[in-house]
């Protein structure tokens, strides 16, 4: 095969956004019909970059002709080009599951597609200024999408969002004062070089830590996720806003997270800090989605705990647990994005979210269970879906030690408890007579569902394959191999008989749930918690260096 | 004792003003300048990276090697811009939300919304 030169890196980032304005002049009908096919072509070229990169290694792209350090690139490596991918693929399932909604007017679309372009733009960017510039502009388009019915909470959770992250961006700001100050350069390679070659290491904390403490907020790392929930399940936002923040937007939050410790990880050692921070986030996110009685705050904490997890591989210190972490990445975005689509359907048949209300989805919407189904045996990691094998990589990531890999059973056995209660509403007595209400749910949602559904399954059972189309792996046979098979499925069975027996036991009937649901953090006490992490970060960094 | 007074030291001091007010105030005009105020000290800080008092501010061909770092102070202008959008997009918001809720104070909107 003859090679081709790789397209221009802008091109995904700019075909969205450039489409949506200039559709913006005709019908809407025909405006929506523009951004699909955009957003395939957009799928196309994100395989093509990839194949690139797979082939000949990292694309470096100079804009407007000036060099590093000067001027701004954009790269596309090894761990970029993947992200990217999925972006787009998501991005494109949206837009089609969402085909014929009513709020799907031209500024929705195109504060969307324009959301699209600047979050490819963040995989993309290759120094930390843009970084800035970039999540600002995230913010304030994921603000006007949560608040975009404008519904009493909508404006309240909108305005939390905002000023917890501008907060943050403050915080990442002067983070990049002392990094220019302490090395005169901003792109990420320039950094990670001369952070090596510091003899007096002192000099990277106060830069590290503000830096990692917005970071740390955007990707909602322990004591910072207050304002998850919040944007995430939004009781008014569109379920396809919800999808996109849980699916993708926390994801360019845990890909910075992931750049901080390319560049800083090696010269400070915080591998076992946010080993633990990613174990005691995973925790806490569990915990408090099981004390949840709204669907969409379930799925929202359960969020959180997933970037625990994420995190618990990143931070393993083996490759194996490292690509693991980047596979959860991707299987997350596709079932979590899953879960909030139908639980967005299921909240709208029902005409209430809470969970106690909903009975017998199974009866009443039968397509529209069998793909959350699926999604919640991704979520559980059952075997033959994506989770488990992310979940089984993470987990081998960390073989070594056994304290570790306990903590990882408990924070799979929380997952499964998560989900054996959000399960309750697939069956039971739906309330309604089951003639009248089968049919409702329009065809076209339901299909685009299933899709999501086959993605799941597409991502366990052709693992293999998958990952070394996706990752650099030394060998991919060896991670999707079938000798543990029998061993996974037992376990997975145990745990799971484990979860359910603890439900039926303790969650279904305490009164403790009732009263952790009850606690509300105010902005104050958020803030707080963002300089204590800050505070935290710096004192232990001034102690172990 | 004068050798602390810099403009860099005075940027850090603003910056933990700014963070006093974002802790310790419940109204959310005084958190919007106060994170302003954060942002501005961020800024401050910057500028003066790499910056001599004997340095030209970097404009024009002459005097090249005599000018300050020209490139923090190309960031910031564009930090600035953000600065101003994303607090012009905050007050919008602040102004739907005391229409809707009629209090400026966080703590009061999540007693109204859990009530």
């Amino acid at each position: 095969m003859t090679a081709l030169e790789p397209l221009p890196l802008y091109v995904p980032v700019l075909l969205p956004i450039v489409a949506g304005t200039i559709g913006y002049f005709v019908p809407t009908r025909i405006y929506k019909h523009i951004l699909i096919v955009a957003q395939m072509a957009v799928v196309g070229i994100a395989v093509h970059l990839l194949a690139h990169v797979r082939r000949s290694g990292t694309l470096v792209e100079p804009l407007a002709g000036w060099a590093e350090p000067v001027g701004i690139t954009l790269k596309l490596d090894a761990i970029s080009a993947p992200l990217l991918l999925l972006v787009a693929v998501v991005f494109l399932l949206l837009f089609l599951f969402n085909y014929n909604k009513l709020y799907m007017d031209k500024l929705f679309q195109f504060v969307f597609v324009s959301l699209q372009g600047v979050i490819a733009s963040l995989f993309l960017t290759a120094d930390v200024f843009n970084v800035y510039v970039l999540i600002e502009l995230t913010t304030v388009f994921s603000t006007l999408l949560i608040m975009y019915k404008k519904g009493k909470p909508a404006l309240y959770n909108g305005m939390l969002y905002l000023m917890f992250s501008i907060l943050a961006m403050a915080f990442f700001l002067l983070g990049i004062g002392f990094t220019y100050q302490t090395f005169g350069v901003l792109d990420f390679a320039g950094i990670r070089e001369r952070s090596l070659a510091m003899t007096d290491r002192g000099a990277l904390i106060l830069p590290y830590s503000l830096m990692m403490t917005a970071v740390g907020m955007k990707a909602g790392l322990l004591p910072m996720f207050g304002w998850l929930p919040r944007a995430h399940a939004a009781p008014s936002a569109p379920s396809m806003v919800s999808a996109m923040l849980s699916g993708i937007q926390i994801k360019a939050g845990i890909y910075l997270f992931i750049r901080m410790q390319l560049m800083f990880g090696e010269a400070l050692a915080t591998r076992q800090l946010f080993l633990v921070v990613g174990i005691l986030t995973a925790v806490a996110g569990f915990t408090l989605a099981i004390c949840q009685r709204d669907i969409k705050l379930i799925l929202a904490y359960s969020t959180v705990s997933q970037i625990g997890l994420i995190v618990i591989g990143l931070t393993s210190g083996s490759e194996i647990g490292f690509w693991g972490g980047i596979y959860h990445i991707i299987n997350h975005a596709v079932f979590k994005a899953l879960l909030f689509l139908t639980a967005g359907l299921i909240a709208k048949e029902y005409g209430t979210r809470d969970i106690a209300m909903i009975r017998g989805t199974v009866y009443r919407m039968p397509v529209v269970t069998v793909a959350a189904t699926l999604a919640v045996l991704g979520m559980a990691g059952a075997p033959f879906f994506n989770g488990s094998i992310s979940k089984y990589l993470i987990e081998s990531g960390l073989s070594g030690d056994a304290r570790w890999q306990a903590a990882i059973y408990v924070v799979n056995f929380g997952t499964m408890l998560t989900f054996t209660r959000y399960a309750t509403i697939f069956f039971g007595d739906p309330g309604e007579s089951r003639r009248a209400a089968r049919g409702a749910v329009d065809r076209w949602p339901a299909t685009v569902a299933l899709v999501f559904g086959a993605l799941i399954l597409a991502g366990g059972i052709g693992a293999g394959p998958l990952m070394g189309i996706l990752f650099p792996v030394a060998d991919p046979g060896l991670l999707a191999s079938g000798a543990s098979a029998v061993g996974k499925t037992l376990v997975f069975a145990a745990t799971f008989a484990a979860a359910i027996a603890t439900y039926l036991l303790f969650v279904r009937r305490a009164v403790v749930l009732d009263r952790i649901r009850g606690i509300s953090v105010s902005f104050n006490a958020m803030a707080m918690m963002m300089t204590g992490f800050f505070a935290f970060l710096l004192f232990y960094l001034l102690v172990t260096v | 004792m004068l050798e602390y007074v810099t403009i860099q030291n005075a940027s850090l001091v603003l910056f933990f003003v700014g963070l006093y007010g974002v802790l310790f105030h419940r109204n959310i005009i005084r958190t919007i300048i106060s994170v302003n105020v954060m942002d501005v000290a961020a800024i401050l800080f910057l500028i003066t990276v790499n910056a001599r008092p004997d340095q030209l501010p970097p404009v024009g061909p002459e005097h090249a090697a005599r000018m300050v770092d020209p490139l923090p102070q190309a960031l910031m202008i564009t930090a600035i811009v953000i600065g101003i959008s994303v607090t012009a997009v905050s007050i919008t918001l602040f102004i739907g939300l005391f229409r809707k809720y009629g209090t400026s104070d966080w703590q009061k909107i999540i007693h109204r919304l859990t009530r």
